[in-house]
């Protein structure tokens, strides 16, 4: 049994194509509120368990259950998700607040509120003054902060976040790190993110599922044994990181000098 | 005809050279025109009475300008060719999104699409006359069905070469398929469309002088094959001259608007 | 989908035709029974007649196609060479963009009083632009790679034909190919026909709609889209697919 406030309980998922299998077997379950990091080496079956969780793609074997409704039964429906992709995904002919609307709009929520929710959202993520904007004039940060935006919208289970900062520069990534936190504390969201670096999901999340090498299945469960607030550039952080990288050497078949590429 | 066609579609626009090349533009028109009625001359000295002298048809344009009859046929083919290019524009797109969309749908028309390229226009023209006889309706299905296929062509690759991105993007906030349609896919096809209907026009336009003079006793066409017949090889020239202009013309006003329109989004 | 799938799509599109004509053929009178032109096939492909048509149409479009093809190269690369005459061909480009076979047709057989070369020329100067646009863009395309590359490597002038230029305008030049060979055989129809030729496909069509031949009309026709299909899918795409066989 799961506990009462789990939003996403996996079970048993398998992924193959063909004779190539994907995902052996994941088991886990996100609660609500949860700031959740995953993360993996290059090729373990990433863009299948994101397919198969989003309700993109049917898994091979196996249960997704979001908010207690189980994906891919014949006459289920797609679950109601924030998905922030790693490139923004907007529609480029149409304004900041027209790609917000359509999202609104496709997701029963009463049109007299559509405004003020969205000025709301634009207010949280500090991108107010881009409301009217073509997203072809805003900066790269500037597109993906309207991509958070568009996915604390329309109020979902829970958001996906696929390596959301890995196309900004550093600086960008590093001010938009530092919000997200906040962000989801203020919005009471809960988050799946995706992602690469070792100090980004230690910096973010309150677990880290770290994976195996594909096919895979989950490595180790991590809980991220330091209090919020957090610092970047703390020593604790990077002190878990260091723990982190000791313990996926052997599993992930690194050596040293292969870190920096996984990083 | 080949699906690479929307590749190779740039030179429907062919004659818009950058800023770079404002330079050498007025010295290149003068040349190309003066070296155009050089040969015309040369060649009608050469081969008179078959090519007219420059200087003839330049009268002859004139009086043409001013007659009331060419201005009837003109405005004839005009209302034909606007007809045909806008049901042969729309049923292309509808069809190449279709196909586009649809394996199944593509595996399916594919076939057919090959076969209706394949086969000589003057074909479907003198078909659609023997099951239409010789009233507007032959010309109109005739041009459609001959450009039709070429629009759904280009569509389709346009539909092939979409983001996919945005595909994810509206199925995971659950977007009606109409909202998919207006507000992801149909964008994402404006250049693509832009294109098709600037070919489907050109298409349209030349095919429909072939229509008029198989199977109308009236339009541009028409009369062009009835000056030819009577061996008057100045009106020949200078009605297809003013035609051809004419069409140019209207091709670069109203679809160049419309495409300025549309795509102001662009950064 | 599978590959059988699709397959019966397409096998059940033309088999759908069969029926298709024959209900046309029942709900008019101007279209032939299948049955009968099946029937009458055979004998009309063993006609030599129907050989020397076709013969003198393929010489027709391969000539014109070949004219419009070198005639297309050249201007391609005289436009490369200066601003001035790109801006001149420019407008030689598109006049002969713009104008309708029909009335090329007409003018070609005025100027060339009915001769075998003015059906060539016809096809020639239809074609010739969309080689020469197609190709200019590739060769385009090819400059600025080739900048960049040979600035860095000092790459010699074969080197940097073999590697940069020819794989960058290859696929151009086949795009604008098979443009120019579907047209070809589009346009050479209509000059037949409009040109009073005496030979070839456009002639004999022409000569059995007149005296409504109804049959011989649908066998030509699908003589005719026979070849098209053949020389588009026999031999251009596979050209292609050879040309291009390293990109896997």
């Amino acid at each position: 049994m799961s506990a009462p406030d789990t939003v996403l309980k996996v079970a048993d998922l398998g992924v193959s194509y063909g004779a190539a299998t994907a995902i052996s077997r994941l088991d886990f379950e996100i609660r609500r509120g949860e700031f959740v990091a995953i993360l993996g080496p290059s090729g373990c079956g990433k863009s299948s368990l994101l397919n198969a969780i989003s309700g993109l793609m049917a898994p091979s074997r196996g249960r997704v259950v979001v908010d207690g409704d189980e994906l891919y039964l014949p006459r289920s429906r797609d679950p109601r998700l924030g998905y922030v992709f790693q490139a923004h995904r907007l529609l480029p002919w149409r304004t900041v607040k027209q790609n917000l609307e359509i999202v609104l709009a496709a997701s029963d929520v009463p049109r007299e509120t559509w405004d003020a929710r969205i000025d709301e959202i634009l207010g949280i993520l500090h991108i107010a003054q881009f409301r009217d904007s073509w997203p072809m004039r805003l900066s790269g940060g500037q597109r993906q902060r309207v991509s958070i935006a568009r996915a604390l919208l329309v109020d979902p289970s829970y958001i996906l976040m696929d390596e959301p900062l890995s196309t900004l520069d550093e600086v960008t990534a590093r001010s938009l790190r530092q919000e997200l936190t906040g962000i989801c504390q203020r919005t009471g969201a809960t988050v799946v993110f995706v992602t690469h670096s070792i100090r980004e999901a230690v910096y973010l999340a309150d677990r880290i599922l770290i994976l195996t090498r594909g096919p895979s299945t989950i490595f180790e469960d991590y809980r991220v044994p330091i209090e919020r607030p957090r610092d970047y550039d703390d020593a604790r952080i990077a002190e878990v990181e260091a723990d982190i990288i000791r313990r996926i050497q052997a599993p992930w078949g690194l050596g040293p000098a292969e870190e920096r590429q996984s990083a | 005809m080949p699906d690479l066609i929307a590749k190779t579609m740039p030179f429907l626009r062919l004659p818009r050279p950058g800023p770079a090349l404002a330079g050498a533009k007025l010295p290149g028109l003068v040349i190309a025109l003066g070296s155009m009625l050089l040969i015309w001359h040369l060649g009608a000295m050469a081969v008179l009475p078959w090519i007219p002298a420059p200087a003839d048809t330049a009268v002859e344009i004139w009086a043409n300008l001013q007659s009331a009859e060419f201005w009837h046929d003109f405005r004839l083919t005009l209302a034909r060719v606007l007809g045909a290019f806008a049901l042969a524009t729309l049923l292309g797109a509808a069809i190449g999104i279709l196909i586009g969309l649809s394996e199944r749908a593509e595996a399916f028309f594919q076939p057919l699409l090959a076969l209706a390229l394949a086969v000589p226009d003057p074909v479907y023209i003198i078909f659609a006359i023997l099951a239409f006889g010789t009233g507007e309706t032959a010309g109109f299905v005739a041009l459609t069905v001959a450009v039709a296929p070429f629009v759904s062509n280009i569509v389709r690759s346009s539909v092939h070469a979409r983001d996919r991105g945005l595909d994810e993007m509206a199925r995971i906030y659950r977007l009606p398929r109409s909202a998919f349609l207006r507000e992801s896919l149909l964008p994402q096809l404006v250049p693509a469309l832009l294109t098709a209907a600037r070919f489907s026009f050109a298409l349209s336009w030349k095919l429909a002088v072939v229509v008029e003079a198989i199977g109308q006793p009236d339009g541009i066409g028409a009369s062009i094959f009835e000056s030819f017949r009577l061996l008057r090889m100045r009106e020949v020239a200078a009605t297809a001259i003013i035609f051809i202009l004419a069409m140019q013309l209207l091709e670069r006003g109203l679809l160049g608007r419309l495409e300025k329109r549309l795509l102001r989004w662009r950064a | 989908m599978r590959i059988a799938e699709k397959r019966a799509w397409s096998v059940s599109a033309l088999l759908l035709l069969l029926p298709a004509w024959w209900i046309a053929h029942r709900s008019t009178t101007f279209i032939a029974s299948p049955a009968e032109v099946f029937v009458h096939l055979p004998g009309f492909l063993a006609d030599p007649g129907t050989w020397l048509n076709i013969g003198v149409t393929l010489w027709r479009v391969a000539a014109g196609l070949a004219l419009g093809v070198a005639a297309g190269f050249f201007a391609a690369f005289a436009m490369r060479h200066s601003r001035l005459l790109r801006e001149v061909l420019g407008y030689y480009v598109t006049g002969a963009l713009r104008t309708p076979s029909a009335i090329a047709a007409i003018l070609a057989v005025a100027i060339f009083r009915g001769s075998e070369a003015g059906y060539i020329a016809v096809v020639a100067f239809i074609t010739f632009p969309y080689m020469a646009v197609g190709l200019r863009d590739g060769l385009e395309s090819a400059d600025r790679e080739l900048d960049e590359l040979a600035q860095i490597y000092h790459l010699g002038l074969w080197p940097q034909i073999r590697h940069i230029t020819a794989p960058f305008v290859a696929p151009f030049i086949f795009s604008a190919l098979r443009n120019a060979h579907a047209l070809a055989w589009k346009v050479i129809v209509v000059a037949e026909i409009f040109g009073a030729a005496r030979t070839g496909f456009g002639a004999a069509f022409e000569h059995a709609w007149n005296y409504m031949l109804m049959v011989e009309v649908h066998l030509w026709l699908l003589v005719f889209m026979a070849i098209v299909l053949l020389a588009e899918y026999g031999v251009i795409r596979r050209l292609e697919t050879f040309v291009f066989r390293w990109r896997g």
